[in-house]
């Protein structure tokens, strides 16, 4: 089977095992080798690398903005590897709860949801 | 030229019609078909759109249908209607 | 037999939430201003969103995408960020309308000025959203919405003439305040094809899980709810063009909207144009905050959905959390509701073609749509409404800022 990264890889919603969603597929790293094709090295999940696509200075930007959130094992990448199953979304072999993806929806939750009644 | 021409007209228009609505609230609320406190902020406003349009004249009677409204006289409010309307 | 309780109730609660603080206050105006003649551009409105909804109905059945993942799968995240944003904008902007629309009801009951009941009203909107299940509220104020239905019988105790009714439809220029009126054919068309109507409708297809077997429900849903919908926002034209335009009365606020009612029902008339007024922006403004909440949920990957507690989406309701305040400030702000709704409309017209393209793309691509691809007739439909729109919508806005002044 032959996949086209840019068309069915980049940009795709990617699952954990639980079927929880994780992010999107920000970015993409190519092993180059000597005297072989290019190879899928990870995928990487981090609103970061999505806006550096919009340019540099964006990506600067949205890292200052992320840093307030972002603990250890930013930019996260996976391997190919991991993928249980590709279709529609990509499931990946991971737990999301607590995994680097997650840093926003726990900050928020510990900043701002959890502290107002009714949250549940 | 025609642009500001066609300006002024709407601004007539726009004129004649808070006074057409002052009239029209007025009309309602004396036979109570609609609130005291809308009545009374529907006329305020009419009366500061015609006083800031092209009939300021129109104003003061609206002002005067409104103080009725106030006071709650109807009988009052039905003197006045009548009498704008004949203008 | 679940199935055709699920049309049922699908269509009632597209009539019920059709009409917006949009719809009402284009259409009243068109009526008073110019009578009957604007009803071609709430039809033309009317057709392109049966189209719309029926596509992103069948789009994520058959794709089983959402729109907004799809368009940013398609296009790459910096093709879509930017239209994406824009549109977000003016969603808030529309929300902003919405509220207004609901303070400004309560105005109209208690004489107390609209600015005052933009926090209660977006505190109360934002509790329902974090407390409640949303399908209860949702489709409880869509049938709450179907009191706005009194517009329609309102014609029949007014008697409109058939013959006038059908000119109506044939599209005209009058002879004069043209600028006035081919800004208002954008503001009702605006008005009629909100892109969160669309958005929310695919969403909710992914949500039910409907399969391929919904694909005639869908249809259905989707031609007859939109066409009743359009059915009010016509009628609000036809009572306005009946009720205000031979007293001499146009709308430049909703005072002069609230009289419309009362010539038919007499002393229920103005109770029935506020509880109209406020239903149908409440539903609105709670369809609105949750589909922006969804389009950011789908653009980055995050955990959405209408029954999660805020604690399970932390980031979800974090989004319309942060949409309710800002659109509680802009109502505070006290621009003039009236204005502010119809500008909203235009601009909405304006940005149309930034979530309806891309969309008209997809449905028609083979990879998502299989056998399911959109016919050329339908592409033709959708894309031409828009695009003129949006033309119009380019030199129409500016004429009328000038006019205004």
């Amino acid at each position: 089977m032959t996949i086209d990264l840019i068309r069915d890889v980049l940009d795709t919603q990617v699952l954990d095992r639980r079927k929880q969603p994780l992010g999107k597929v920000d970015g993409i790293g190519l092993e180059l080798r000597e005297g072989a094709a290019p190879r899928v090295a990870y995928l990487e999940i981090d609103g970061v690398t999505a806006w550096r696509r919009l340019g540099a200075r964006y990506g600067r930007w949205a890292a200052r903005i992320a840093s307030r959130w972002q603990h250890e094992g930013h930019p996260y990448r996976f391997r190919w590897s991991q993928v249980l199953d590709f279709g529609i979304d990509i499931e990946i072999d991971v737990d999301a709860h607590r995994s680097p993806p997650l840093d926003l929806e726990r900050w928020l939750s510990d900043k701002f949801v959890n502290r107002i009644p009714g949250a549940k | 030229m025609a642009a500001c021409g066609d300006q002024d007209e709407q601004k007539l228009k726009s004129a004649r019609s808070w006074s057409a609505t002052a009239l029209v609230v007025a009309r309602h609320w004396e036979q109570g078909e609609v609130p005291t406190a809308y009545a009374k902020r529907a006329l305020r406003k009419a009366s500061e759109e015609l006083a800031n349009g092209a009939l300021p004249e129109a104003a003061e009677p609206v002002d005067e249908l409104r103080e009725a409204v106030e006071r709650g006289d109807r009988a009052a409010v039905r003197r006045l209607i009548t009498e704008i309307a004949g203008r | 037999m679940k199935k055709i309780l699920g049309i049922a109730l699908g269509i009632v609660t597209s009539i019920g939430g059709f009409l917006d603080v949009g719809s009402i206050a284009t259409s009243a105006q068109a009526g008073a201003a110019f009578g009957l003649s604007l009803l071609w551009a709430v039809l033309l409105g009317t057709i392109c969103v049966i189209f719309l909804v029926e596509m992103s109905g069948r789009f994520s059945i058959v794709s089983g995408h959402t729109i907004i993942d799809a368009i940013r799968k398609r296009f790459g995240f910096a093709a879509f960020i930017v239209p994406f944003a824009a549109t977000l904008l003016v969603n808030l902007l529309v929300l902003a309308a919405e509220l207004g629309g609901v303070c400004v009801a309560l105005q109209l009951l208690t004489g107390i000025g609209f600015q005052l009941w933009a926090i209660p009203v977006a505190l109360a909107l934002w509790m329902l959203l974090w407390l409640a299940t949303f399908d209860m509220v949702e489709n409880g104020a869509a049938l709450l919405g179907l009191v706005t239905l009194c517009f329609v019988v309102a014609i029949f105790v007014l008697g409109a003439e058939p013959v006038e009714l059908a000119a109506g439809f044939v599209p005209s220029l009058p002879a004069e305040d043209r600028a006035h009126y081919l800004f208002l054919v954008v503001s009702i068309i605006g008005a009629t094809i909100a892109p969160y109507l669309f958005l929310f409708y695919s969403s909710g297809a992914i949500e039910d899980k409907w399969d391929k077997s919904y694909i005639t429900a869908n249809r259905v849903i989707a031609t007859l709810g939109m066409s009743f919908g359009g059915l009010i926002s016509m009628a609000v034209i036809v009572v306005a063009a009946l009720a205000l335009k031979p007293a001499g009365i146009r709308v430049e606020q909703y005072e002069q909207a609230a009289l419309m009612l009362v010539p038919a029902y007499g002393g229920w008339g103005f109770y029935l144009f506020v509880a109209s007024l406020a239903i149908a922006c409440f539903g609105a403004a709670l369809e609105l905050s949750l589909a922006s909440a969804y389009s950011v949920s789908q653009a980055f990957g995050w955990n959405w959905g209408e029954n999660l507690k805020p604690r399970e989406a932390a980031r979800f309701s974090t989004t319309y959390s942060a949409f309710i305040a800002a659109a509680g400030l802009i109502v505070l702000v006290g621009l003039n509701p009236m204005k502010l709704t119809l500008f909203s409309m235009a601009i909405t017209a304006l940005v149309l073609p930034l979530t309806a393209l891309p969309f008209l793309v997809l449905m028609n691509d083979p990879r998502y749509m299989g056998s399911h691809v959109n016919s050329r007739f339908s592409n033709a439909v959708v894309a031409l409404i828009v695009v003129l729109t949006a033309i119009l919508a380019v030199v129409s806005i500016p004429l009328e800022l000038i006019g205004s002044k």
